[in-house]
């Protein structure tokens, strides 16, 4: 009797390229020869490299020095973990009830005023009961499940299935704590940039006292590492500095990357921090009129948003969008009591580009102008910018889009690993100009409510329009209605021609991804719970006080 | 004309072009030059290289595969077998394995991709004990060895 076994080595391992991973799985099973088999490391990358154009993959391994026993046995055992959990996780999303497979619950504060998940849901930033920002390690860890008694609230039990078993941690690890000291802030916010192992962070408390905190914290060690060794070791934020003024005013328009901070400082002001030298600036953004030398009154009004730049900083105003240049540094050091009158404007008065907006922005959100790099991202990896300005009035959404420069784009990405402490941007040559050409320009206009969500460093937007919901990337519009992702996604993944694949795999793959990482079918209206962030395969929502982090997907740990 | 003995003595004589679809028989043909003489193709019976060269004759004039085809570019094009393929393909489990051997000794890419692609097609959706009936596989694990695998890929048999 013929029996599979019997075919050559060659010729089987042809047979399993055919096959997908629950394939491959499955015949593993049957016996030590196919299981060894199965165990081929050819097999794994080329399963690997064709999954890779249809689901988000984690990165793919990389060599590992052939001095090491088993090195090919691992690399071999990464490639395949990666395609077994991209697999896993489809499957659950592709579901009609996708099935959170951990579940946290924060308790216990009185208010939530901002979430942040960070490093594609590997941390989780919370801005708690206006005085507080913790730092929560969202790393699944084994050993915890043993000690988690937690149950899902009444009414909050989501469908189970028998092989998807339901984690639920009763709390999640603190990694580090700031509390503000001298009471609330009873209107605040932060900023936060993630690199390699270092997160900054910047809080702006608005309220009987202003002021803004610059933090940093060290994710290394027992950050980055999964090692369970250093598992329930806390490092606490470091104050690098710490700024007051006197100003109530409620706005808090704040912005940093890798090198700055930028702090709206009201009247028309921005405090501009160093983080390398520790330096503090204030700069003014009003723009006198030649004739008069007296600001111009549409540059008087206040800030809504900041966009920190290399060595630019985008203003937006209700009615203007301002690309300022960053002194270098020969300015003078301003304190809480300057004015815009004594102060420089930019950089030798020169206030850059402006544009005028054919409209009165209510509010704004923009797309991430770095794309990451290696994990982490770095100023020197721009990307074209999306702008979606918000007119409440009209009740539409204007997109724009502002384009590199020749110069930006053209430049090859350094690594992102090294980091020039002390020298200015200034000298990078192509950094004195600014990276992105102005006037923005219209991309499109969409009548509805505005939804912001970041995965990785990638931004899109979901709207709102009746019962549709519209998903907004920079690859143009898409719909949906908010019942039926599984059947837009088919219909978009399904198109007429082998060629179209070839074409719009690309763009398929990255929407994709997108829509991968939007669980909005998932509401608890019952708990007035809402999912404000999404990345990763992580998903928050808030709601009483109470902050809720969703683990979709299987990590390493899980098996 | 080519002409063509198998492992049980029996010769086939087909068309140049038929007979080298085989990369196996053209690089022969090249080394050897003009000949009368028949090739010996001892790992193969009569009975199969009779379909094989049925499977040659029809695909004769099918445009030669690119050389260096991308792995990625077989691989997507899974499962999409051509009628004729499908009708020719469909015969018992030896004559399949027997086809795939002999295709993979004369070197017939074509072919050996539809007898994979076959293979692979009676896998896919099976639960390794239907795996196992199907192709006469023998269980050797130990209990613990299958307990151990089975509680690793569990959640692949769930479909």
């Amino acid at each position: 009797m013929a029996s599979l076994d019997q075919l050559p080595e060659d010729v089987l391992l042809l047979i399993f390229n055919h096959l997908n991973v629950q394939d491959v799985l499955c015949v593993r099973r049957t016996s030590k020869y196919l299981c060894d088999l199965s165990c081929s490391l050819s097999l794994w990358r080329s399963i690997y490299s064709q999954l890779s154009r249809l689901l988000p993959l984690a990165r793919a391994p990389s060599f590992i020095s052939s001095d090491i026993p088993d090195s090919m046995h691992t690399l071999r055992r990464q490639y395949e973990q990666s395609c077994i959990n991209a697999v896993r996780l489809a499957r659950n999303w592709g579901s009609d009830e996708p099935v959170p497979t951990e579940c946290w619950l924060i308790r216990g504060a009185r208010s939530v005023e901002k979430i942040q998940l960070l490093g594609e849901g590997r941390w989780m930033l919370a801005l708690v009961n206006e005085r507080q920002v913790v730092l929560y390690d969202l790393l699944p860890r084994k050993e915890r499940v043993g000690g988690a008694t937690g149950r899902f609230p009444e009414g909050q039990n989501p469908k189970r299935r028998a092989k998807q078993p339901m984690r639920v941690f009763k709390k999640a690890q603190k990694f580090s704590v700031f509390t503000r000291a001298g009471g609330v802030g009873d209107f605040c916010t932060f900023e936060s940039w993630l690199q390699e192992d270092e997160l900054r962070v910047i809080i702006s408390w608005r309220g009987e006292r202003t002021s803004t905190d610059f933090l940093r914290v060290s994710l290394s060690e027992s950050g980055l590492s999964s090692s369970v060794s250093n598992w329930g070791s806390r490092r606490d934020f470091e104050v690098f500095h710490s700024v007051n003024a006197l100003s109530t005013r409620r706005s808090l328009a704040i912005s940093l990357n890798e090198r700055m901070a930028v702090v709206d400082d009201s009247n028309g002001l921005l405090r501009v921090f160093n983080w390398d030298t520790c330096e503090d600036r204030v700069i003014s953004t009003w723009c006198p009129s030649p004739a008069t030398n007296v600001a111009q009154g549409w540059s008087r009004e206040q800030i809504l948003s900041l966009l920190l730049l290399p060595n630019h900083v985008l203003v937006l105003k209700p009615t203007s969008l301002q690309l300022l240049p960053l002194p270098d540094s020969s300015l003078v050091t301003g304190g809480p009591h300057a004015t815009a009158s004594n102060l420089p404007q930019g950089r030798a008065g020169n206030q850059g580009e402006v544009w005028h907006l054919p409209f009165r922005v209510d509010r704004a959100r923009w797309s991430s102008p770095y794309s990451s790099h290696d994990g982490g991202h770095s100023i020197k990896n721009l990307q074209p910018l999306s702008l979606m300005l918000e007119d409440e009035e009209m009740g539409s959404i204007h997109h724009f889009r502002l384009r590199l420069r020749e110069s930006f784009i053209t430049r090859s990405a350094p690594h992102a690993g090294t980091r020039e402490t002390g020298s200015s941007i200034s000298a990078d040559p192509a950094s004195a100009q600014a990276p992105y050409l102005f006037p923005p320009v219209l991309e499109d206009e969409l009548p509805m409510d505005l939804v912001h969500y970041q995965y990785g460093e990638r931004p899109f937007c979901t709207a709102r329009s009746g019962g549709l919901k519209l998903l907004y990337t920079e690859d143009g519009l898409r719909m949906w209605v908010s019942s039926s992702i599984a059947s837009a996604w088919d219909s978009i993944c399904s198109p007429e021609s082998e060629e179209e694949q070839v074409d719009s795999h690309n763009l398929n793959r990255s929407f994709k991804e997108l829509l991968y990482h939007t669980p909005l079918r998932r509401s608890y209206p019952s708990e007035g719970l809402s999912i404000c962030e999404v990345s990763g395969r992580v998903a928050v929502g808030q709601g009483r006080g109470d902050i809720w982090v969703f683990g979709f997907g299987f990590s390493e740990t899980d098996t | 004309m080519v002409t063509l003995t198998t492992s049980d003595n029996e010769t086939f004589t087909v068309d140049k072009k038929v007979a080298e679809k085989s990369v196996l028989i053209k690089n022969m043909l090249e080394d050897v030059g003009e000949s009368d003489q028949a090739i010996p193709l001892p790992n193969v019976t009569a009975s199969v290289l009779k379909k094989v060269l049925e499977w040659c004759e029809h695909h004769k004039d099918d445009p030669a595969p690119p050389e260096n085809e991308d792995k990625d570019d077989t691989r997507k094009r899974t499962t999409d077998i051509s009628e004729w393929d499908q009708k020719f393909i469909a015969v018992d489990q030896e004559m399949l394995f027997e086809i795939i051997l002999a295709a993979n000794y004369l070197d017939i890419k074509a072919l050996l991709d539809v007898g994979c692609k076959t293979v692979a097609n009676m896998i896919k959706g099976k639960s390794p004990e239907e795996i196992r009936k199907l192709f006469n596989i023998v269980n050797d694990f130990t209990p613990e060895e299958e307990a151990q695998i089975k509680k690793e890929n569990e959640w692949a048999e769930d479909r």
